[in-house]
């Protein structure tokens, strides 16, 4: 079956093309980097089948970072195939660069213009016929995002003839004697490989490691041609390549100027002026963030999530549960039913609305080109604490789902800085650990629960950031960075890509729910159930295999102020998925709908003492803080495992639980002291504490400092 | 602290600088890059199209200073400084 390769810059569109041609909906954004790995997808055009990859963007074929080698490993592997090589109208210039390397690969290929923008915005006037005409290849304008001309590209593939039509650019490049300098040299290795020795010679020349690595070339090789690089410099060989550009902007290609207005740029706008502003751009980004985070929680999202709650439990519920009792009398099957399928699964699906509202909130920052803008202007700050404004994607992601904000982390140049990067994603808070802060912050701290929830996001901004220092200070510091990173254009999102992002996020959600989370609570509900003996505990007595469970592993969490195997056991279930740590608690509380009202009944059980998950207000909070830190879920820790290794995972699992535990015990500690002793005896006790750190800190330095200046005798006179 | 030390005086035509040194709105031809670049950077910078010859503008420059924007052939893109100081111009 032939492949369809999509290559392109980063943000021109590949996979909006993708999702257009296959109908697939694989996540898109105004972001270079959104897609990490290869995607792949069937399609039939006419009678022929079909593979479309979408592959992540790459400025060149040569690769800086691991998805950008993704790409160049997919494309070497597969050089029969068809590529379809797709530019931006209005960033033409640049992206011809990979178009030229792509036809002195001498790859079949297919120019695609995207049409990015609405026509009147085109900076660039492109004549299709002259530029297929003197590239040699076939070009086609379409839209990738209206569907526009893609019956056009379709028909084009289905005609394509292998190498019937081979790009006409001969590289201008490397000096002739150069060349065959290098193909001399290599001539025997690249005997192996299905790639031109121009071509081969030209990268050995640029210096690409794949390419150098893929010919297998010896330590001789590599150094004599080394001294070949000396003899010509790399710069005079690329410029040479965007004379060849310059020369088909020339000839195909007329700038649309108007009159009036000096000449666009790609990405300029006037708003720039504001949101980039030195003095105003962390207000700005601030308030986004509250925004965000206010409608989610508390306008439209919770308004939404307690109507479906109510739906969920005291309407589909009790009519549910009123049809049953009719059936059968079993008690078994009547508390599956109340507490594993409407307890548990209800507690996780009435908070929809609320998650898909936050998903909502980030597809709309992604897709309006303002995080470029926000990566440029924390990446002072970030780049004191260790990291890149780059990182601000993966971070910003990690408020919706850890697990995919963990694998954007590949798109960072350094090694260090992305180690990092994706061991600080799961102290954002994801989405699923939002109802635990939803259930168990109102039932304790009612209307002042929007204080509560802030400070816990903060929280865990705010310990990533410490981490972040303490691994720059001590075994993970960053390399140079150079924080390249090219700003797209502003774009207003349509209300069709609204809903399309809506419904996705609603259908991953559900999917989520029906599948993993609803086996996960069935295991709960029969280990919570059941004692070791397959007795029903809650009727022939004896304790649950989860309630002996909890009680050895419960004595832990004493100090933290939630020792009831409950609260143990859900920690414990969470750690496949978060949003299971409700329905847990839930299940345990025997909380099943009714009359009274659900969301009254779950709030008053916590607050009991009989119950099998109950709290005080303190111990609530340290619950909380605990559920924020602690260790991820274990699709987290796959992901993890796969990008940065295994002994950086283990050591980021075991200090986010020794860090939760930390830090949940000074809340505990500390909210105890503020209740029973008031907060002016707290405040004396944490002034006594910093100053006896700052006094051990200090003297640390003196002794390590001494130790260091031996030779000097400024300290003994 | 990098704002401070950006006042440079750009009155000498055709004497070279760092891309770092230009204040903003400064209209700069590219000519080379310092020896000490690595490669890998350097292949990155020039297949970006920041390569000799090419006019560049200077955008923005972040709050503490550390990241420019510039303008280069019809788009934007930002770098760091550390980077910046390594790219040599002209004034135009």
């Amino acid at each position: 079956m032939k492949k369809i390769m999509l290559i392109g810059n980063p943000n021109t569109g590949k996979t909006t093309l993708f999702n257009t041609l296959t109908k697939a909906d694989e996540h898109t954004g105004n972001w270079h980097g959104v897609t990490v790995d290869s995607k792949t997808k069937k399609i039939k055009i006419k009678d022929a089948t079909y593979e479309v990859v979408d592959l992540p963007g790459v400025y060149s074929l040569t690769p800086l970072t691991f998805e950008e080698q993704v790409t160049s490993n997919f494309l070497y592997a597969n050089m029969q195939d068809l590529v379809v090589n797709i530019v931006d109208v209005n960033n033409i210039y640049r992206n011809l660069y990979l178009t030229m390397e792509l036809i002195s690969l001498g790859v079949n290929c297919i120019l695609v213009v995207n049409q990015t923008c609405k026509p009147k915005d085109n900076l660039y006037n492109i004549n299709i016929n002259k530029l297929q005409e003197y590239l040699g290849i076939k070009v086609i304008k379409i839209n990738a995002q209206k569907k526009q001309e893609i019956n056009k590209l379709k028909k084009e593939i289905y005609n394509y003839k292998s190498l019937e039509k081979k790009g006409k650019i001969k590289d201008k490049k490397i000096n002739f004697e150069i060349k065959n300098n290098i193909e001399k040299i290599i001539k025997n290795n690249a005997k192996n490989i299905d790639i031109n020795i121009d071509y081969l010679s030209q990268k050995c020349f640029e210096n690409d490691k794949l390419i150098i690595n893929k010919l297998k070339l010896s330590n001789e090789q590599i150094t004599s041609i080394k001294q070949l690089q000396l003899t010509m410099q790399l710069e005079s060989i690329i410029a040479k390549q965007y004379d060849v550009i310059d020369e088909i902007f020339d000839k195909c290609i007329n700038k649309i100027t108007q009159t009036k207005l000096p000449t666009k740029v790609y990405g300029k706008s006037k708003l720039d002026k504001v949101v980039l502003n030195k003095y105003l751009c962390l207000p700005i980004f601030c308030l986004v963030l509250l925004g965000v985070f206010y409608i989610t929680f508390f306008s439209v999202g919770a308004y939404l999530s307690s109507g479906l709650l109510y739906l969920v439990q005291d309407v589909f519920g009790s009519w549910l549960l009123g049809g049953i009792k009719s059936i059968t009398s079993n008690v078994i099957i009547y508390d599956f039913f109340a507490s594993a399928i409407i307890g548990g699964i209800g507690s996780v699906l009435s908070f929809l609305p609320q998650v898909v509202m936050l998903f909502l909130c980030l597809g709309i920052l992604e897709d309006s080109g303002y995080l470029s803008r926000v990566a440029f202007c924390l990446d002072d700050v970030f780049s004191k604490v260790g990291l890149s404004g780059r990182s601000v994607y993966t971070l910003l992601m990690g408020f919706g789902c850890s697990t995919t904000a963990c694998l954007t982390a590949r798109t960072l140049d350094d090694k260090n800085t992305k180690i990092k990067t994706a061991m600080l994603a799961p102290y954002m808070s994801c989405s699923a650990k939002l109802p635990i802060y939803a259930v168990i912050g109102s039932a304790f701290f009612g209307a002042s629960n929007v204080f509560v929830v802030f400070a816990l996001y903060m929280l865990g901004v705010f310990v990533a950031l410490l981490l972040s220092t303490f691994y720059e200070k001590t075994f993970l510091k960053s390399g140079n960075q150079s924080f390249i990173l090219e700003f797209p254009p502003y774009r207003m999102i349509s209300v069709k890509r609204l809903f399309s992002l809506a419904l996705t996020n609603t259908k991953q959600f559900l999917i989520r729910v029906g599948s993993l989370i609803i086996s996960i609570n069935i295991i709960v509900w029969i280990l919570s159930n059941f004692s070791f003996t397959f007795a029903y505990a809650p009727v022939q007595g004896g304790q649950s295999m989860l309630q002996i469970l909890g009680q050895i592993l419960s004595p832990i969490f004493v100090p933290l102020g939630f020792g009831s195997w409950g609260a143990t056991s859900a920690l414990i279930a969470g750690l496949i998925a978060k949003e299971v740590i409700v329905s847990s608690i839930a299940m345990f509380n025997g909380i099943s709908a009714g009359v009274d009202g659900y969301n009254l009944k779950l709030s008053t059980s916590l607050t009991l003492a009989t119950s099998a998950v109950f709290f005080a207000p303190a111990s609530a909070l340290s619950y909380m803080v605990f559920c924020l830190l602690y260790s991820p879920c274990f699709a987290c820790i796959g992901v993890l495992i796969k990008e940065i290794g295994k002994k950086w995972t283990f050591i980021s699992v075991v200090l986010q639980f020794v860090l939760a535990y930390i830090v949940s015990l000074i809340v505990y500690v500390s909210t105890n002291l503020i209740m029973n002793q008031g907060i002016w005896i707290f405040l004396t006790f944490v002034i006594i504490f910093s100053l006896c750190v700052f006094a051990t800190v200090f003297i640390i330095k003196k002794v390590c400092s001494k130790k260091k200046c031996k030779g000097c005798n400024r300290c003994i006179k | 602290m990098g704002i401070f030390f950006r006042k440079y005086n750009m009155s000498n035509m055709g004497e070279k600088f760092c891309l770092a040194s230009l204040n903003v709105g400064d209209r700069c031809e590219i000519v080379g890059f310092s020896k000490s670049l690595d490669v890998s950077t350097k292949r990155r910078l020039l297949e970006l199209g920041i390569v000799p010859g090419k006019i560049v503008v200077l955008e923005q420059i972040s709050f503490l200073g550390d990241v420019l924007l510039i303008q280069i052939n019809g788009y934007l893109l930002s770098l760091r400084k550390s980077i910046a100081l390594q790219i040599n111009v002209i004034k135009k």
